[in-house]
């Protein structure tokens, strides 16, 4: 039922996509833009199972993937007991910026995706994004979900059922974790939390969290705890098992030979049993260290203090749904004395378009310069902004490199270095000289440097690498080169994950996180640890990162190293950073939030810490290096990606009205592997009668090009039939029945202008005869109709519909029959839509909006109902020429959280919001007051009132409001109205 | 009174003219829905080359001296409307014996693949049916009839047992003992005439049984569940003899020679027992410890078996030692057929291999429909082979040539 409807809509949508230009002046739409910054040279490489897509620049990155992937394959082939009968395609990237310029989904992609499977053309889509270990789990999980997709397609065509069920979302995505590789530290930092905060989220609740973070983490729990207590060859017989029941715990049952809430229950067990022993020692972050924002998602922490004495901490936060720079003022124990204020707004225009907010640091100069890194257009940037004098300096750019992470100053201020992404995909450490203008590489490997840091001494700069040689099973150690001599050296070592480095004032400490997998074979918790850098370290070089081969036993350093534990967290902490004061600022990971922190007395922490662990630097072993798949071995060959079409959509659709009658159509979309060419074919008949088949036959043939940066659409069409239009003039307005036939061709191109603003230019030829019986009317014209419209959509959204930023479009146009001259008119519409966040809860959004046809056969605008000017039937207002506002103060009434506060989950309801309004408008067609009441023209019409919108299952949001409607310019209120219905808010 | 009769008859002619329009739907409603009744002409005479059980014997040895010899070329393909679970098709006379995971077993005849008939019998069959004096035995993965003895020669059923749960394993007729493993690891040892219960073993608690049971000899029967233990019990009264822990879940028909019985696990090893007590005699490991092996075959001095590495191993059953390995580039999950020089294997890549029996060199191969993953059944110089999605091929040896094409 549903997808009937949806393709209903569909073949309405692709009709009016087409019809529109035709008359250049009825619906529009806003949104942000997806844009192909790149124009990528595509190749494909077929491997012995797969075909992968790469562009020649990451070649190398693309035939480790290859490797990753045909590996990978054997171990799934045992592991599911099942071969797959097709080639799988997988497209890669080298970055995730360009990542998110891929056609294969048409929705925008965040930074936190790493990749994903796309059932319609079994396509696997992943970025690398310079972690090799990272993109081998996410190529490891993506084709688990390939084998568990079509192993349950399998099973249930075996069975001759429908494959209208499916696994629970947490089965497949908990597997694809199991399967790719062993519980990584994310996985461990997340069921601590979990456990410790006391959310863990039962298995019959798994609905409530679905799709999150935590329920890829809990379903990965739940594999290891299946496979131990039940046996590996449980989990594919519950893919074996599917057809039993729709009812997955049933399943689940059955094959388990257990009730399903003992299994939930004993899975709990299982999990506190290995956790809690260690709540005896553990510290609470929150308890042991300061909060100095403990609100929101908060990172990257830095420190300045200014010359006035005054100090504040400065964090990358997500408090309101839009990413920022913050800054908070502490006092000299660095509690709080203030507000979070907002230093640098993001997301919201083209220069800041988006922060990595967990990914990448800020670093402040000496002299009070904030570098901080965010993606502006198709790559990242280099922001300075001077904090004292509250302003932005100066952004750097690179034409080579594609993302940045992490800046960080050199003591004299003249240098910022950072990690950086190239087209290859492999990350390394730049320098960047702010005054001779010219960037210097320092590494140019397949290691994955990260969270530089410029040494006091400006001689060195400390770094965290996988090119330890513990590296290859994705343990990271802490490094440092040798500005002088460009060598690399080891400070920490071992099977450890140590990252985020920072210096303390003196030059003396690395402040530092880590984690290691304890005896229990997991990942502790992340600790901060410091690493005496006192003592001298033996000329020679542990690894050359420049000019020496990385494998020589001659390179090994001489001696040891005391890494002293400070911290013996619960979960989590990240990015420390070592302030004047002797003071440690870290974020911590706590009760599923990030939020800011300090620890005082670091020098106490160092005379008595936790654990003092001594690192034998003499034991570093030889370079690693990923395999890669060449062309040529079991048969892998390389050619140019030639287009192919493949069919996305076909379906049919028939339609009763008891007006109109019975039409019937069908709708086939085209599309390429990478999804940047789109064919649409549709075919519609509305014809009554047997001799009116011809007659009444409509068809579209239309074509998108979204390769480039300008997307470019054409098409040909012929529509005809009787159709109820209360956009005609001339039909009539109680009866509004036209038969038009129209012949023609289209042609748009929308181009970008950034993320936030693009412009459209349509134009469209039309052959058009119109016949409307009960007027006596039958006109031809020959429609020559042009548009060009300004949009720009910054606005954020939450669950019911905007709630921050801005919308709004420009759009002129003129339509002209250029061979009778029946037809001549040109429209404006001006629609601008503004919310102002007056809390992080309450909105008070704005709509302004103009329209006006003027001249010959000008067509109508609408209005009225729930979506816009309330209290009035649906569409029903109507004119040539219209105003319209509405203003609407958005508040809560119920919140339901889903994870920690899970009380209304059960039922759906996500939230209840309010809503005060006022909405005004006026609808005319010739003289201002002229008015027509059954189309309420020519009266000033409005209403003011109490709606309720209440959100099920975090999509659907049913509307009710309540009010009174006023006409007559507002002289005349009429009786109180209720109006239910549902959609988002404007 | 003339125009009151004629009004009647009118009338009869009215009532038998819906009568037969009744008809007429049934019948035609019967042949669209293709439940055709399963029917065979003198189903108690079997001869020695008959497939009637899975395995061809109650050892399941997986050989025949009348399998084809390669090249091979199809010679027909049936829709048997469902896909196949690990079940063996079995080929009494002249028909061919295919059950599915529908619930059906459809009949074809032998010689031109014409099918016979279709009996419903209930929701999934998993577990290979069996064929004794006429009466065709099928267990039911779903469902309340877990076990039916359907009279082929009636095509009706002449008992069924609703009492028992869920069977997921291959049947084994002894005589005139019917041994059937129900998912909840119960050995069920039964009149196979009447089906009445004569005893009951159970294995354990919370373990299942998927491989179907084999005999040492007439009075020993062996069990091997998915934890991985492995029974001997009495064939005539259920007593247990021995007991073995492989420590590894075991899924697929074990083979046995009388004195030895060979046991293939999920996690990449394949043990032989000394039947008659049970002992480990030795052990045969894959190095990767993910690779499930499939059923074995055994012939004379030859113990075929693939894994789902895609390798086909043969190894001396005496002493484990490999004699030949061939790799097939996909997974196998089916057992090998042993023929008098060729062994076939299917894999999951829809090829079907006729490997030389003495070396393992590649003599031949065949793209079929869809993966195979059944036992295959000969007989006369013909081989029955299940595959996806629901294909019963017949393949006989190739009396033209075959280029490298085809």
């Amino acid at each position: 039922m549903g997808s009937r409807w949806l393709s209903g809509l569909f073949v309405v949508a692709i009709g009016l996509a087409l019809v529109v230009p035709a008359y250049g002046q009825l619906g529009y739409h806003f949104g942000r833009n997806k844009i192909q910054y790149e124009d990528f040279d595509w190749q494909v490489l077929h491997t012995e199972h797969l075909d992968v897509y790469f562009y020649p620049q990451m070649e190398t990155l693309a035939r480790q993937g290859a490797f990753f992937a045909e590996e990978v394959y054997k171990e799934l082939q045992n592991r599911f007991n099942f071969s797959l009968n097709h080639r799988i395609p997988i497209i890669f990237y080298s970055s995730n910026l360009h990542f998110k310029q891929t056609n294969t989904t048409p929705g925008f992609i965040p930074d936190g995706v790493g990749g994903f499977f796309e059932f319609l053309k079994g396509r696997v889509v992943i970025p690398a994004n310079g972690d090799l270990h990272r993109f081998r789990r996410v190529i490891r999980h993506e084709l688990v979900h390939v084998f568990t997709f079509n192993k349950i397609l399998r099973v249930l065509r075996d069975h001759r059922k429908p494959p209208d069920r499916f696994v629970p979302l947490w089965f497949t995505e908990g597997l694809a974790e199991y399967w790719s590789g062993p519980p990584d530290h994310q996985h461990e930092m997340v069921i601590r939390d979990a456990l410790f905060a006391n959310y863990l989220v039962s298995l019959e609740d798994m609905f409530r969290i679905y799709g999150s973070f935590v329920m890829y983490k809990e379903g990965e729990a739940l594999f290891r705890f299946i496979s131990e207590t039940y046996g590996e060859e449980k989990i594919l017989r519950l893919i074996d098992n599917i057809w039993i029941d729709y009812d997955f715990s049933k399943v689940m049952a059955y094959t388990l030979k257990e009730d399903f809430h003992v299994i939930s229950t004993r899975w709990q067990e299982w999990l506190k049993a290995q956790y809690y022993p260690e709540l005896e020692d553990v510290e609470i972050p929150s308890i042991v260290a300061g909060g100095i924002a403990a609100k929101g998602f908060n990172a990257k922490p830095e420190f300045y203090r200014f010359p006035d004495g005054t100090r504040k901490v400065y964090f990358v936060g997500n408090l309101t749904g839009y990413t920022n720079v913050y800054a908070t003022p502490v006092d000299s124990l660095y509690r709080p004395v203030g507000e979070p204020e907002v230093v640098v707004r993001g997301e919201r225009n083209d220069r800041f378009e988006a922060f990595h907010l967990l990914e990448s640091r800020t670093s402040v100069s000496a002299d009070g310069r904030l570098a901080f890194v965010t993606q502006s257009g198709g790559r990242d940037v280099v922001h300075v902004y001077d904090l004292i004098r509250d302003r932005l300096l100066q952004t750097y750019a690179f034409d080579d490199l594609v993302a940045i992470y992490s800046p960080s100053w050199s003591p004299d201020g003249d240098r910022l270095v950072f990690t950086s992404i190239d087209r290859s995909g492999y990350s390394d450490l730049y320098v960047y000289h702010l005054s001779g203008g010219f960037l210097q590489r320092l590494t140019n490997d397949a290691y994955d440097e990260r969270d530089p840091a410029w040494a006091p001494d400006g001689k060195r700069i400390a770094f965290s690498s996988d090119r330890t040689s513990e590296g290859r099973p994705g343990f990271y150690n802490l490094f440092t080169y040798d500005l002088e001599s460009g060598q690399v050296r080891y400070v920490t070592f071992g099977k450890r994950r140590d990252s985020s480095p920072r210096w303390s004032p003196d030059g003396k400490h690395l402040v530092f996180t880590s984690t290691r997998i304890d005896a229990s074979g997991r990942y502790g918790p992340i600790d901060i640890w410091a690493a005496d850098m006192t003592r001298t370290i033996g000329d020679t070089p542990a690894v050359a990162s420049v000019s020496a081969p990385a494998n020589e036993a001659a390179f090994r350093p001489v001696t040891s190293r005391t890494l002293l534990r400070l911290t013996n967290f619960s979960t989590a902490a990240f990015d420390p950073v070592w302030t004047e004061d002797g003071r440690i600022i870290f974020t911590s990971f706590e009760g599923l939030s990030f939020t800011i922190r300090n620890l005082g007395r670091v020098d106490s922490l160092l005379a008595f810490p936790k654990e003092v662990e001594e690192v034998d630097l003499t034991q570093t072993g030889k370079a690693w290096a990923f395999a890669h798949l060449d062309v040529g071995i079991n048969g892998a060959k390389r050619a140019p990606y030639k287009k192919k079409y493949r069919l996305d959509l076909a379906q049919g659709v028939v339609s009763q009205s008891p007006v109109l009658g019975t039409s019937g159509g069908a709708v086939l979309a085209f599309s390429d592997m990478l999804g940047d060419d789109h064919l649409f074919l549709t075919l519609l008949n509305t014809g009554t009668t047997q001799r009116d088949f011809l007659r009444s036959l409509s068809f579209s043939v239309a074509r998108f090009q979204l390769h480039r940066r300008a997307n470019v659409g054409y098409g040909l069409y012929r529509f005809s039939g009787r159709r109820y239009d209360i956009t005609d003039p001339d039909a009539p307005a109680d009866f509004p029945f036209v038969y038009e036939t129209l012949y023609g061709g289209f042609g748009s191109i929308s181009y970008p202008i950034s993320k936030f603003r693009r412009i459209e230019f349509g134009t469209s030829l039309t052959w058009s005869n119109k016949e409307i019986d009960l007027r006596n009317i039958d006109r031809d014209a020959l429609l020559l109709s042009n548009t060009i419209s300004l949009v720009h959509d910054n606005a954020l959204y939450y669950m019911n519909g905007p709630i921050d930023g801005w919308r709004g479009r420009l759009s002129l146009s003129y339509t002209t029959d250029v061979l009778y001259s029946n037809v001549s008119y040109f429209s404006v519409i001006a629609d601008v839509r503004h919310y102002l966040r007056l809390g992080s809860d309450v909105t008070f959004a704005s709509w302004f909006m103009g329209r006006i046809n003027q001249g010959r056969e000008a067509r109508l605008f609408v209005l009225g109902g729930s979506w816009d000017l309330r209290g009035y039937p649906f569409l029903d207002v109507r004119g040539s020429k219209m105003w319209f506002t509405s203003q609407e103060l958005r508040f809560p009434l119920i919140n339901a959280p889903s994870i920690l506060l899970p009380i209304l989950s059960p039922f759906g309801i996500r939230s209840l919001r309010g809503a005060l309004f006022f909405d005004a408008a006026h609808a005319w067609n010739g003289a201002y007051d002229e008015k027509i009441p059954v189309i309420f023209a020519g009266e000033t019409l409005g209403s003011a009132g109490l709606g309720f919108r209440l959100n099920l299952f975090g999509g659907l949001v049913l509307r009710y409001d309540i009010g009174y409607r006023y006409r007559d310019g507002f002289k005349v209120r009429e009786k109180k109205f209720r109006q239910f219905f549902f959609g988002f808010d404007f | 009174m003339g125009a009151d009769r004629i009004h009647r008859i009118r009338g009869g002619a009215k009532e038998r003219a819906v009568r037969r329009w009744a008809c007429l739907c049934v019948v035609l409603l019967f042949g669209l829905t293709g439940c055709t009744v399963l029917r065979v002409e003198n189903p108690k005479v079997e001869r020695d080359d008959d497939w009637l059980t899975e395995g061809d014997s109650p050892r399941r040895e997986n050989h025949a001296d009348e399998a084809p010899e390669p090249p091979l070329e199809e010679v027909w393909r049936v829709n048997a409307g469902a896909g196949f679970g690990p079940v063996s098709p079995l080929i009494l006379d002249g028909t061919v014996f295919a059950a599915t995971r529908k619930g059906e077993v459809v009949g074809i005849d032998l010689k031109d693949g014409k099918k016979i008939g279709t009996q419903g019998f209930g929701e999934v069959i998993d577990g290979s049916p069996v064929i004794g004096q006429g009466l065709l035995y099928v267990p039911l993965a779903w469902g309340k009839k877990t076990l039916r003895a359907f009279d082929l020669a009636k095509a009706t059923d002449r008992w069924v047992r609703a009492d028992l749960p869920p069977i997921e394993a291959g049947l084994l007729l002894l005589g005139e003992v019917l041994i059937a493993v129900d998912v909840d690891a119960v050995v069920h040892g039964m009149d196979a005439r009447s089906g009445k219960e004569r005893w009951t073993a159970p294995l354990g608690e919370k373990v299942s049984v998927r491989a179907a049971p084999v005999a040492v000899d007439p009075d020993l029967v062996v069990v091997a569940d998915d934890r991985g233990r492995v029974a001997a019990l009495r064939a005539g009264n259920g007593d247990p003899v021995w007991t073995r822990d492989l420590g590894a879940p075991v899924e697929v028909t074990p083979t046995t020679n009388g004195r030895m019985l060979f046991v293939s696990t999920t996690r990449a090893r394949l043990f032989a027992l000394d039947a008659e007590r049970g002992v480990v005699r030795w052990v045969f490991e894959v190095p990767d410890p993910r690779v499930r092996l499939a059923a074995p075959a055994l012939s004379g001095g030859d113990l075929v078996f693939g894994g789902s590495d895609g390798v086909l191993r043969n190894v001396d059953p005496e002493t484990g030692a490999t004699r030949w390995t061939f790799e097939a580039p996909d997974a196998i999950s089916a057992p090998p057929l042993i023929g008098r020089s060729t062994v076939y294997v299917g894999t999951m890549g829809r090829k079907l291999y006729g490997v030389d029996r003495s070396t393992g060199a590649l003599l031949w191969e065949y793209k079929l429909e869809g993966r195979i993953k059944s036992p295959m059944a000969a007989k006369d110089d013909a081989l029955v082979v299940l595959a996806e999605p629901h294909e019963v091929y017949l393949l006989r040896h190739a009396t033209r040539a075959i280029t490298a094409e085809e």
